[in-house]
């Protein structure tokens, strides 16, 4: 019996064997980037790490968190850092995220930068208090059909400081057909004065993999590894009156604000909160904010449904969030003294407002709101 | 239908866990090439032109957004629900970023809905891709055709 037919096969297949064999091999030589040196600030910090990895992760690796609401995937510009050694031209992917001047400073999206060579950096000084915090899920509880409360004790370091309106990165780590660790941010809603635990507010996002895994996988007693504090949103000035606006999850950090200026007995200045939701369903913490009233003067609580329930009980104001807000700031708001606007929602939601805020007279850098929408 | 080296790299993002958790090409077998050709077949059968379902897929979207995620309606003819989510979503094909915008739209005369994205819409508009079959956002050029009184 002959068996010439097996010939080409396996002359194929030991040829094909052989090139993966040497692809392999060059690969590990020509991405092979070894050691790397970075120096940061002009040399305050020195490090060396394995070459090969965006900066971005390069630097997480060394315990440097920088700002990424993404997590490394070029989708949220908020990784910035400037480069002072020559890494090449700006990406595609980098400069929907940068202005002019930016790119003319040399500021890169720090995850899209691949540290093949020794780098020169510069870092604020303050993205240096960003750590990586193991903590334990104390608590989750849904707040409405499709939102959850999810409160966290921090185990390693146990304490953190923060500021009010902050957020953290929650990283997710690989599940179900997830192959790769995620990283998404969530503004903190706890005051800053509950330093050993961290309490969010999270919204299913259909088809998030972050909120997805929190969602149907997290449950309390896991551990969950967060990255923070991060994010620039937070109290400015002290005596102008304050609007501050949310809705849904987006009650997260105004809440936190809220709190804050509360506990450190914030007076001087009348504060009006209008929370905004499409549906009675959607509505919560009611009860939290009507109580945080009767307990706080200068507070004022407009919750807002815009198509409440026919035939419910609903007596609060209807139609967008913009409605009320508008005719409290004909009608009920003192006129002379200046006003702030925080924003915290969807981008509509969050445009509609900034137009109403300004038509009335507020200027836009007295309007503040997360970048990272 | 042989896949370009483009083709294979959208592929790969479209893979469930990398850009969204359940991906763009659901329980579909076929290579990406062979789900847009079949997608474009059926387009000409139908007498779908793409542009014209683009148009008025934004026109629908464009409506919605001013509900600020209330229902709108738009013509006596459809109600628009936009659910806005923080944050933006890469084209597996490389070529933009997209706000996470989920647009239900219902026909009233015949009770039809479909769900699409901002992503989605770029996708159909510039790509020819609808999404694979079981995709959560799987758009099929009938309903399409219905939905939007084509």
């Amino acid at each position: 019996m002959s068996f010439d037919f097996l010939v080409a096969p396996f002359v194929v297949g030991a040829i094909s064997s052989f090139l993966a064999v040497i692809i392999s091999i060059i690969d590990k030589i020509v991405n092979n980037y070894g050691e790397v040196k970075l120096s940061i600030n002009g040399g305050k910090k020195e490090l060396t790490v394995k070459g090969g990895s965006s900066l971005l992760f390069s630097l997480g690796e060394q315990d440097i968190f920088l700002p990424s609401a993404c997590g490394g995937r070029a989708t949220c510009g908020v990784c910035k850092i400037k480069v002072l050694s020559d890494v090449g031209p700006h990406l595609p992917t980098e400069l929907p995220f940068l202005t002019k001047k930016e790119v003319e400073q040399n500021i890169r999206l720090s995850c899209q930068i691949k540290v093949k060579t020794d780098l020169e950096v510069e870092i604020p000084e303050e993205l240096f208090a960003i750590q990586k915090h193991t903590t334990t899920v104390s608590s989750i509880r849904d707040l409405t059909h499709d939102i959850k409360e999810v409160k966290c004790v921090l185990k390693e370091p146990q304490r953190i400081d923060f500021k009010a309106g902050q957020y953290a990165q929650f990283v997710i780590p690989p599940y179900g057909k997830i192959k790769q660790e995620t990283q998404r941010a969530y503004s903190i809603s706890s005051s800053p004065s509950r330093n050993g635990e961290l309490e969010f507010i999270v919204r299913l996002v259909p088809g998030g993999i972050a909120t997805t895994y929190v969602f149907t996988i997290l449950k309390e007693g896991d551990t969950l590894e967060l990255i923070a504090p991060l994010g620039e949103f937070g109290l400015h000035g002290e005596y102008e009156d304050m609007l501050c606006i949310a809705g849904g999850s987006g009650m997260a950090p105004i809440k936190a604000l809220l709190f804050d200026m509360f506990e450190k007995k914030v007076s001087g200045r009348d504060i009006y909160y209008f929370f905004g939701v499409a549906a009675t369903k959607d509505m919560f913490y009611l009860d939290m904010f009507y109580d945080l009233e009767k307990k706080w003067p200068s507070f004022h609580f407009i919750p807002v449904i815009a198509e409440p329930d026919p035939g419910g009980k609903w007596k609060g104001e209807t139609g967008l969030v913009t409605l009320p807000l508008e005719r409290y700031l004909k009608e009920k708001l003192s006129q002379d003294k200046p006003k702030q606007g925080y924003l915290c929602g969807s981008p509509g939601m969050i445009d509609a407002c900034i137009k109403v805020l300004t038509t009335h007279g507020i200027p836009e850098d007295s309007i503040f709101y997360d970048k990272f929408a | 239908m042989k896949m370009s080296p483009e083709y294979v790299k959208a592929a790969a993002q479209m893979l469930p866990g990398v850009i969204t958790a359940e991906g763009f090409l659901g329980s579909d077998t076929r290579p990406l090439a062979d789900i847009i050709q079949a997608d474009e077949e059926q387009a000409v059968r139908l007498g779908v032109e793409w542009g014209q379902v683009a148009r008025a897929l934004h026109a629908l979207r464009n409506a919605g957004m001013a509900g600020q995620g209330t229902t709108v309606e738009y013509l006596r003819k459809w109600k628009v629900t936009v659910d806005e989510a923080r944050g933006v979503l890469p084209c597996p094909f490389k070529d933009g970023l997209f706000h996470k915008h989920r647009i239900l739209v219902t026909h009233k005369p015949s009770g039809s809905q479909i769900i699409f994205s901002e992503l989605s819409l770029h996708l159909l508009k510039v790509h020819h891709f609808l999404q694979g079959r079981g995709s959560p956002f799987r758009l099929e050029i009938g309903e399409l055709k219905t939905v939007l009184d084509l």
